[in-house]
């Protein structure tokens, strides 16, 4: 079995908790988050036959008066950066979440979720430009959740086999 | 104008007539404006009258939004409390007193934090200072008491403390207690990812991998709240509940063990030697751990865990084991002290409930030691009964040897001995005349004794002649008609065998030989008629020779007895005597017939034989009757 550290990064209130709430098998209780900024969940996958084992750290969103240690984004394999659709300011500030992960993992994937879709109206969400790897997610309705972990363990696994082992 | 003149009676009822309204107005204004010019000069009325009003308006004033009579008022009343508190402190703290006390407990009551908060800062410094002056008290008694104890470890300890440079008292109180480490992790400082880990059998963590990144998370957090709280140490120890977590940073890899209590310097040198040698080993390979535990290098460092983790659990047992034997013959000795003292507290309080029993039952004090197994008793005591008494007190109470010291003064000694004189005086008339009854009791015993006795004899005599009443007859039978040819000393009867009586064929008597029959009856009766009561009967018995028929001979024999039966029965002596009653007869016919070397006798067979049974239940019912007498 191969384990991995996946990074769930966004501001405050764009959902990451009830996104990850979908799809974990075991967590830590979210007294954690409020107290060292980080929940620990675990979900353990089958991707080509091999096992992997993602633990996936929720990190609270940095605010003025609450930073977050950098030291949570070292050695993540990937990343998955969430907004809220109904909140601009969320979707603009992913750009520099990206650019803080990146510095600190110059080679990690990563996929964006744009989540509670189920806020939008069938216009709004047509007229939505999404960037690449990006996915329009609810977790309130479940849609596109499962999707956002299996790219990034896809990606994993890939280079995993790349590596000839 | 001219002016009218008229008396003044008459204007003065013209004036009550016209203005009679008027002036009882103007009376009363007159009235009210001696009564206002009184008021203005009375300050009591004054006060009266405005004190509610100004009441009002202060009142106003105060509960407006806006007023300003609050800000005036705060600044003064501050002035006026604070020249009070200099000029009259204690009257001060009287009158605020009351007020005070009951308005911080409602306040506490109300806003418990925000109270806590307020005074944390006093009372925390407060507790804080006595709490240290309280340890640093405690350490030094510990101190002392390890300057004056006396053992190996002791010696051994001193050393350590002047190498290590760590005072004995922390160096013993870390020798009493023993920690176990019941998990290792190893982490991949960056990732969080758990490289290894090992755990005892019964502490197994339920997810280890969650734990390792959680555990991580925490070190980052704390290592990072540290470094901006310009602190340069590293934190190494996280202590939750009953768990601690002993954090040592190597290199790319944190390797936490799981502790029940805080380690203590010895076991985490060694907790840190072994993570320093895992590091030696491993360091290239945890940098570049990426989470693939199928590696050989995971499970080398697993089972190289377990040993370790092994290793320590069971010199901590064995470490455990000798503090318990320790432990146990602590409280053995403390049992055997603790027995020692209830013996001793037992017998002092035997000891002063004995003096008390002695002291109520013979209102003497007295003193009592216990030396080498034996009582001694000391004192002074009224008198001689009464150091016999508390002896006797005393022996009742103890096995123990007693040794009676106990004095009496001379003067108590002269009168006791006084009292002793009379007393043995009159035990001795009294004893006197109790010997003399008893004597008389004693000899009417004696004399009863002796008829009983005498009874006894008696009746032992009845009882041998009853019991020897057949040989008596013999005896006596044997002696009257010894060698008398009728006689038969064998069977003590009459037989006429040698006399021949008889005809033969008849029971007709030969005349000239009946005399002599006659003679050996008179005699064998006479000596039965004694015995008469113990005899159930007297028989003659018939015989024929053995010629003719059976039933003739039969019949001769009988007739033979009936002979002498009538012949006895007309015997005076059987007449006298009421023997006849006794008489029997039985006929045997040739039964028995005498026979002289092979040839019948015919003559003796033509006999009688007379003989005398003893009634055995008579006899016994006779010795029945003794006995009971």
């Amino acid at each position: 079995m191969i384990r991995k550290k996946i990074l769930l990064l966004g501001d405050f209130s764009v959902g990451k908790t009830s996104l990850i709430r979908r799809y974990i098998d075991k967590t830590f209780d979210d007294s954690y988050l409020t107290t060292i900024g980080v929940k620990i969940s675990e979900k353990e996958l089958t991707i080509d036959d091999v096992d992997l084992k993602l633990l996936i750290w929720d990190v609270e969103g940095a605010t003025k008066t609450k930073k977050i240690p950098l030291a949570y984004f070292k050695g993540a394999s990937a990343a998955i950066f969430v907004a809220d659709v109904s909140r601009k300011d969320t979707m603009s500030s992913i750009a520099n979440h990206i650019e803080t992960f990146l510095e600190v993992n110059p080679n990690a994937n990563y996929v964006i979720a744009y989540n509670k879709s189920d806020l939008l109206s069938k216009e709004e969400e047509a007229s939505l430009i999404l960037p690449n790897n990006s996915f329009l997610s609810s977790a309130k309705k479940d849609e596109n959740i499962e999707i956002l972990f299996e790219i990034l363990a896809k990606e994993i696994v890939t280079q995993y086999k790349e590596k000839g082992r | 104008m001219k002016k009218i003149n008229t008396n003044n009676s008459e204007l003065e009822q013209l004036k009550k007539l016209l203005l009679e309204s008027e002036l009882k107005k103007l009376e009363e204004l007159e009235k009210k404006i001696d009564l206002i010019k009184f008021e203005s000069y009375d300050q009591d009325s004054i006060l009266s009258k405005i004190t509610p009003l100004f009441d009002r308006l202060l009142l106003d004033s105060l509960q407006a939004k806006y007023s300003k009579t609050t800000g005036i008022l705060s600044v003064y009343v501050a002035q006026i409390i604070a020249r009070s508190s200099d000029h009259n402190k204690e009257e001060l703290s009287k009158s605020l007193q009351p007020i005070i006390s009951p308005a911080i407990k409602k306040e506490i009551e109300d806003n418990r934090d925000g109270m806590v908060d307020t005074f944390y800062p006093i009372i925390g410094n407060i507790v804080s200072k006595y709490v240290t002056q309280a340890i640093k008290e405690l350490m030094e008694t510990i101190n002392k008491n390890i300057e004056s104890g006396l053992s190996i470890s002791k010696y051994k300890r001193k050393v350590k403390a002047k190498i290590s440079g760590v005072s004995e008292t922390e160096l013993l109180l870390e020798e009493s207690h023993s920690t176990t480490i019941y998990s290792f992790l190893v982490i991949q400082k960056d990732t969080g990812l758990l490289i290894a880990d090992a755990h005892l059998d019964n502490k197994k963590i339920e997810d280890p991998h969650m734990v390792a990144s959680m555990a991580s998370a925490m070190k980052d957090f704390i290592n990072d709240w540290v470094d901006n709280n310009t602190s340069s140490q590293e934190v190494q120890i996280l202590s939750y509940g009953d768990a601690t977590l002993y954090i040592e940073s190597a290199g790319s890899a944190y390797i936490i063990a799981f502790l029940d209590d805080e380690p203590d310097r010895t076991l985490r040198r060694e907790i840190n030697k072994y993570f320093g040698s895992l590091v030696d080993a491993y360091s290239s390979f945890f940098s570049k751990f990426d989470g693939d535990d199928s590696v050989d290098e995971v499970k080398y460092i697993s089972q190289n865990l377990y040993a370790q983790l092994n290793k320590l659990y069971k010199v901590d047992k064995k470490e455990k084991k000798n503090s318990n034997t320790l432990k146990y013959i602590f409280m053995f000795i403390t049992f055997l002290l603790l027995m020692y003292g209830l013996n001793i507290s037992y017998k002092w309080y035997r000891k002063h409930q004995l003096l008390e029993e002695i002291y109520t039952k013979t209102s003497q004090k007295i003193i009592i030691n216990n030396e080498n197994n034996h009582l001694t008793l000391i004192g002074q005591v009224d008198s001689i009964s009464k150091s016999h008494k508390i002896e006797n007190i005393v022996k009742r109470s103890t096995k123990l040897d007693i040794k009676n010291n106990l004095s009496i003064s001379l003067k108590n000694l002269d009168n006791t001995l006084k009292a002793k004189d009379i007393m043995i005086n009159n035990k001795i008339d009294f004893t006197q005349s109790q010997h003399l009854k008893e004597y008389k009791d004693l000899k009417e015993e004696i004399s009863d004794i002796l008829n009983r006795l005498k009874n006894l004899e008696k009746s032992n005599d009845r009882f041998k002649n009853i019991i020897n009443i057949r040989s008596k007859i013999y005896s006596k039978l044997d002696d009257s008609l010894k060698n008398n040819i009728c006689y038969e000393s064998k069977t003590h009867s009459l037989n006429s065998k040698e006399l021949n009586l008889f005809t033969a064929s008849s029971s007709n008597l030969k005349d000239n030989k009946m005399n002599l029959f006659q003679d050996c009856l008179e005699r064998y009766l006479d000596i039965i008629v004694d015995y008469k009561e113990y005899v159930s009967k007297i028989v003659i018995e018939g015989y024929s020779d053995s010629s003719g028929k059976l039933k003739e001979n039969i019949d001769i024999s009988s007739n033979r007895a009936k002979k002498i039966k009538l012949f006895i029965e007309n015997m005076p002596i059987v007449k006298d005597n009421n023997l006849n009653e006794l008489l029997r007869t039985e006929a045997y016919g040739s039964a028995n017939s005498i026979f002289i070397d092979g040839k019948e006798d015919k003559n003796a067979s033509r006999r009688v034989e007379v003989k005398f049974k003893i009634d055995s239940k008579k006899i016994l019912n006779k010795l029945k009757r003794i006995i009971g007498d």
